[in-house]
């Protein structure tokens, strides 16, 4: 190995990473479209669209990173999706815009998708992409 | 119930965090409750270790890197009453 690596390697040793809690990331409105980190900061704010949160605890409870979390968040406030509700100290606070139709729509497909979680006749009525056309074609030949 | 604690379920119930599939719960609570007044923060607490002790909520202590942390997870038996909670 060479000198500077090794010294490298001495730095390193002494320090010790801070082990961060795990957040909950993507749920099953990200299952559905898309694991993305804004889908995710989507889910949080429909999720809670009836309080107000700020970007770093979004960032922190979607194991995304701070500054794409504000990215996406200026993003979805020039979009309407949301609005800024409050200051608190120096820290900005933001909150769904239940006025827009896009938050409405996204609303509507996230209790839908919420559903999913409770209905336990899902799977049993759920066509499988393979066997439904075979097993269609084999009712109508008995038939 | 409270507004927050709805919210939390919700939160729980689409992360799928039903039994033994938990998250911690410290940091999970601080940042729903940084911004609240006491009174509001009471009411919350209240109504939180009430769907502690009914068993809709389950809590558990669990080892991870450091030492041991408070986790938590919703209950796969009480899920009709979860739903009525979560309702948009």
């Amino acid at each position: 190995m060479s000198k500077i690596a090794n010294k490298r390697k001495k730095k390193t040793k002494g320090k010790m990473k801070m082990k961060t809690e795990k957040g909950i990331g993507g749920g099953v409105f990200c299952k559905l479209y898309g694991d993305t980190v804004r889908n995710r900061v989507l889910e949080h704010f429909l999720a809670n669209y009836e309080t107000d949160f700020a970007a770093p605890d979004v960032a922190a409870e979607k194991e995304a990173s701070k500054p794409q979390t504000y990215l996406i968040i200026e993003d979805l406030v020039k979009e309407g999706i949301l609005i800024k509700s409050r200051m608190v100290g120096r820290t900005q606070l933001y909150k769904l815009n239940r006025k827009n139709k896009m938050s409405i729509f996204l609303l509507n497909n996230f209790e839908k998708s919420l559903k999913t979680v409770f209905d336990d006749d899902v799977k049993e009525n759920s066509f499988h992409s393979t066997g439904s056309s075979r097993a269609l074609a084999m009712s109508a030949k008995h038939c | 119930m409270n507004v927050v604690l709805k919210q939390l379920t919700r939160t729980l119930a689409a992360g799928k965090k039903f039994g033994e599939n938990h998250t911690p719960e410290h940091q999970l609570l601080t940042r729903r409750t940084k911004y609240m007044n006491k009174n509001e923060r009471k009411e919350f607490e209240e109504e939180y270790e009430n769907l502690i002790k009914k068993g809709i909520i389950l809590r558990e202590k669990k080892r991870t890197g450091k030492n041991a942390d408070w986790h938590i997870s919703l209950n796969n038996h009480f899920k009709k009453e979860i739903e009525e909670i979560i309702r948009l």
